[in-house]
């Protein structure tokens, strides 16, 4: 199998050892664990992921068609390694999977006992799954807010892209998944994929000639703080993006966007998540620019106005493609840094500024039933569905009402009665009798032509339960679920146009007219 | 007044001084405010300096073009949306990506292969194309030149896909496919037209598959990107990449005319042929070839993800084309309207799902097991159809999600939202991954207080829900 550049970009059929995968517990719930079958652990069978629907032991995620429903391992979570100690303290053992760890002595790997409850997949991962589980160090770029920015920025297989500001990293996985189209050193091995048939009947020139001009798609990232960067450069690695990814450890105010040995990175697009983007602006030109506009850009008095450029000695560079049109997008929580960023856009020569927000909602979906039967039922609601049932219900209970009057008075008038009889009775022995056979015959009838009690309609709304089918039952309904986030960030885009020179112009007119 | 017509009629460049004149001439203007003075200027320059910048035509541009005009042609599908699809479906360029066989030796899985069902005319598709890379035509001039020199030696037409899938899938021997396109190969072989044939559709890697409902599928929006779908240039990225199929061939290909192979004739009988016959037979074969692949490629499944938009009823295309995507593979459905997303998520709503397995995997194994793998190659129980129109097992986390880009005007000491924007759908897109259950029933755990209490009820009930933790 020819190797692989990133389970991000091709995770092949399984997963496999030293590779991210992702452990996908709820919807929201999700673990990325590089994964380590022989990795050092404490526990028997290896490393394991602990969560709370059960362990699953790295052993068992390894080699794993992708998309498997994993099911959840016997491991013994409260006494690892050597100390014997009762594993009563584990969290999620006890109760639900009593002790059947008697197998794992031995010091290497045990193979995991499939334990009886507890289910995970195995996903592979991929910008939207990171996003959502990664380890934040920074405020994260969600997911409907990159979509669009890498949307409107046009990126594309084989653009480069800067990112300043790479925080968490999320956008960086995102990014790179738009401009990834293989990455040099990798055509060897995979170039083969079958990719063009004439190609490879026309084995020799054409296909190596092909190669020299593609040009790959890269991410430039820059980072201010340094364990961040190292943080994201790690990870990068760990996720086999690195052939694609640049991460720069850098303050772009002062010192911009060109790579440490003073190449132009060569951007189509660019992504600004700083505090101050119009601080770092003056370095996205095709032109030095004048140390005036310089000046204009960075007039607020807070902010220190260095003319870096001459500080540095170094000739100018500039970081942008000189072919292409440049799109910018910058992403600031506050309206003030929005208005400072388009001022400085509009000084330096951005055309089609344009300032959106993006509310992104989840829907949430589910059956709303609303009825007299559900009474004592978890999720229904027990109030009456409509009208007639209303009024059936209060008759019900008017019915009963009355009946338990009814009795209340018999039980009354039979107590008189008795006491009367009681009293005649010194004299006469018949008006006791009378009274008993009276009472046997009225009980049974009155309680069979009675509405059902409350404790017989719960009873009957259980018994009922069992048959129904609670799945296709009361009203489908939708509403945005419950939590919200109602403002991430004003994003500011801008195009910066190609610069068009006489020369340009003759070209272009030799070539089409 | 014929001042500034004369200056009209001068054309460009006078801008400026026909400003300058109205501005003159304006008696009220001292009445001005230097807001309203602001504004008027800001109108008049925007009447008479006409600016403008050219920038290529892409797919956000084409969106919002369409939108204004002709919004129901494709689906009234914004670009923050589009944005969502292209993420969720995790569509990227698989150039280098590597179609590999599944365990049971005939399915393969990967190679960035997207499936689509696309009802907007081509609008979604050239998004995903743009994403992999496969939308424009190749551009520079050297590049242009490298990609004749690399067409035009290209010798053998049809028989090219076998050794290629072969070289692929290196360790299983394709099944029936190659078998078939071998048989044909001694007959193309020598009879090598002069005019090199690129076969369409033919690419491995990198590909869209399109399914649609009528006999063409209706791209009209890649016109835009050099790409006619009646008449597509060789040259063109979507020539091999594009792959199309009707539901007909996908379905039932014993009904689809252009799947069934025509009569192989022999190097004499053709050699005998009128010319104009003879071309009329290679289009014949080419054809019954390109569709021949194009279906049974389909039909080994293991697409990377799968996109629909459209105003089909969208369970019955899951249910058919679920299946086909890869474990761990993303399925995107947009539709602009919430009430066909809203059934779809119910039919994988929790109770559903605990149902399903509940009826699936109940008491008698013998017959489970029968029903699952009936299940299994129908993507549902064929008896349920009503409760259980899709398997319910084989997405994990569905979920809706709807997005809205709201447009601010930016000035200073002026900043605020537009005051006007578009109404009309709203569009909202489903999302989920699609999962490989295990077989049989699954208990879950995690909800310890919930689940005493469920058992507390139903204990003697052998049909005691399954729940499942991941939550609808």
């Amino acid at each position: 199998m020819a190797p692989v550049i990133s389970p991000f970009l091709d995770p092949g059929t399984h997963s496999a050892a030293h590779s991210l995968g992702i452990v996908q517990l709820r919807r929201d719930h999700l673990i990325p664990a590089v994964l380590a079958p022989n990795g050092d652990s404490d526990y028997a069978e290896g490393k394991v992921e602990n969560t709370r629907f059960g362990s699953f032991p790295h052993s068992t995620l390894v080699d794993q068609p992708w998309g498997t429903q994993v099911l959840a391992s016997v491991v013994d979570t409260g006494s690892r390694g050597k100390s014997k100690k009762r594993k009563r303290d584990g969290k999620d053992e006890g109760a639900e999977t009593p002790t059947t760890d008697a197998t794992e002595t031995k010091k290497d790997i045990v193979k995991a006992a499939t334990a009886s409850s507890g289910f995970a997949h195995l996903i592979p991962p991929t910008p939207e799954t990171w996003t959502l589980s990664l380890p934040h160090r920074t405020q994260v770029v969600y997911t409907p807010d990159y979509s669009y920015i890498l949307q409107r920025l046009r990126v594309r297989p084989g653009d480069h892209l800067i990112e300043a500001g790479a925080g968490s990293g999320s956008f960086t996985h995102a990014a790179v998944r738009c401009v990834y189209n293989g990455a040099p050193g990798m055509e060897d091995t995979s170039y083969a994929a079958a990719d063009m048939e004439e190609e490879l009947n026309a084995i020799g020139t054409v296909p190596k000639k092909r190669k020299h001009k593609t040009r790959y798609g890269g991410v430039y990232s820059f980072e201010y703080h340094e364990p961040r960067a190292k943080q994201l450069q790690h990870e990068i690695v760990e996720h086999g993006l690195d052939p694609v990814v640049t991460v720069t450890h850098r303050d772009v105010y002062g010192d911009g966007f060109n790579l440490n040995d003073n190449t132009s990175p060569e951007a189509d697009a660019v992504f600004l998540d700083l505090p101050a983007p119009w601080q770092a602006l003056k370095h996205l030109t095709r032109t030095p620019p004048s140390a005036a506009t310089v000046q204009a850009v960075s007039s607020d008095p807070s902010t220190p106005a260095e003319s870096s450029q001459q500080a540095m000695g170094k000739p100018f560079v500039s970081p942008l493609n000189p072919r292409k049109a440049i799109r910018i997008c910058t992403f600031s929580p506050c309206i003030e840094q929005v208005t400072k960023t388009v001022a400085a856009l509009r000084t330096l020569g951005w055309l089609e500024i344009d300032m959106v927000e993006i509310q992104a909602k989840r829907l949430e979906v589910r059956r709303e039933r609303v009825g007299l039967a559900e009474e004592g039922l978890r999720g229904g609601n027990a109030s009456a569905a409509t009208v007639q049932e209303a009024v059936q219900r209060l008759r019900d209970v008017e019915g009963r009402a009355a009946a338990f009057h009814s009795q209340q008075k018999e039980k009354q008038e039979d107590i008189m009665r008795r006491a009367e009889a009681r009293k005649k009775g010194r004299k006469g022995e018949n008006g006791d009798g009378e009274g008993s056979v009276k009472k046997e015959k009225k009980t049974p009838i009155g309680k069979e032509g009675l509405p059902p009690s409350k404790h017989d309609r719960l009873d009957k709304a259980k018994k009922d339960l069992e048959t129904r089918a609670l799945y296709k039952e009361g009203r489908l309904i939708h509403r945005t679920e419950p939590e919200l986030k109602t403002h991430t960030s004003y994003l500011v885009f801008a195009v910066l146009p190609r610069q068009w020179t006489a020369e340009d112009e003759e070209k272009a007119r030799k070539k089409y007219v | 007044m014929e001042e500034i017509e004369e200056l009209k009629k001068a054309g460009t460049g006078s801008g400026k001084e026909i400003i300058a004149k109205i501005m003159a001439s304006h008696q009220a203007i001292s009445e001005k405010t230097a807001f309203s003075l602001a504004k008027y200027t800001l109108r008049k320059s925007r009447k008479f300096l006409r600016r403008f910048t050219a920038l290529p035509l892409d797919v956000g541009r084409l969106t919002e073009h369409i939108l204004e005009k002709e919004a129901y042609r494709i689906m009234e599908l914004r670009e923050d949306l589009l944005g969502l699809i292209c993420s969720w479906s995790n569509v990227h360029c698989g150039a280098k990506s590597r179609v590999l066989t599944a365990e049971d030796g005939v399915s393969q899985i990967g190679g960035g292969r997207w499936l689509v069902v696309d009802d907007t005319a081509g609008l979604v598709t050239a998004a995903l194309a743009e994403k992999m890379g496969l939308l424009y035509p190749t551009e520079e001039e050297d590049d242009t030149s490298s990609e004749e020199k690399e067409t035009a030696p290209a010798p053998a037409p049809a028989p090219a896909p076998a050794p290629a899938e072969n070289d692929a899938q290196r360790d299983t021997a394709m099944p029936d496919a190659d078998a078939d396109t071998t048989t044909s190969d001694p007959s193309t072989r020598p009879r090598k037209p002069a005019r090199p044939h690129i076969p369409q559709m033919s690419a491995y890697t990198n590909t869209l598959t399109i399914l649609h409902p009528n006999n063409q599928p209706n791209l009209a929006c890649l016109k835009y990107f050099g790409y006619d779908v009646g008449q597509p240039s060789p040259s063109h990225p979507l020539y091999k990449h594009l792959k199309s199929l009707s539901w007909l061939s996908l379905l039932s290909p014993q009904d689809d005319p252009s799947y069934i192979e025509p009569e192989l004739l022999s190097a004499a009988e053709l050699e005998s042929m009128k010319s104009s016959k003879r071309g009329n037979y290679y289009k014949k074969r080419r054809r019954w070839e390109k569709t021949k692949r194009v279906v049974d490629e389909t039909k080994r499944g293991g697409f990377d993800g799968l996109v629909v938009a459209t105003s089909m009823d969208v369970k019955g295309v899951l249910r058919e084309l679920v299946p086909l995507v890869r474990g761990g593979g993303k399925v995107a459905v947009y539709h602009q309207n919430v009430e066909p997303l809203v059934e779809l998520v119910d039919c994988y709503s929790k109770e559903r799902r605990a149902a399903f397995i509940a009826k699936e995997f109940g008491t008698d194994a013998q017959q489970t097991r029968k029903r699952t793998l009936e299940a299994d190659a129908n993507g549902d129980a064929p008896d349920e159809d009503e409760d259980f129109p899709i398997n319910p097992t084989l997405l994990l986390a569905p979920s809706l999600q709807t997005a809205r880009a709201r447009q601010w005007q930016v000035l200073p000491e002026r900043t605020h939202p537009m005051m006007t924007s578009k109404g009309g759908a709203e569009g909202y897109l489903f999302t989920a991954t699609r999962v490989i259950p295990v077989e049989g029933r699954v208990e879950a755990r995690g909800h310890g207080t919930r689940k005493k209490r469920k058992t507390a009820v139903e204990t003697p009930a052998e049909t005691s829900a399954v729940e499942t933790p991941v939550e609808t």
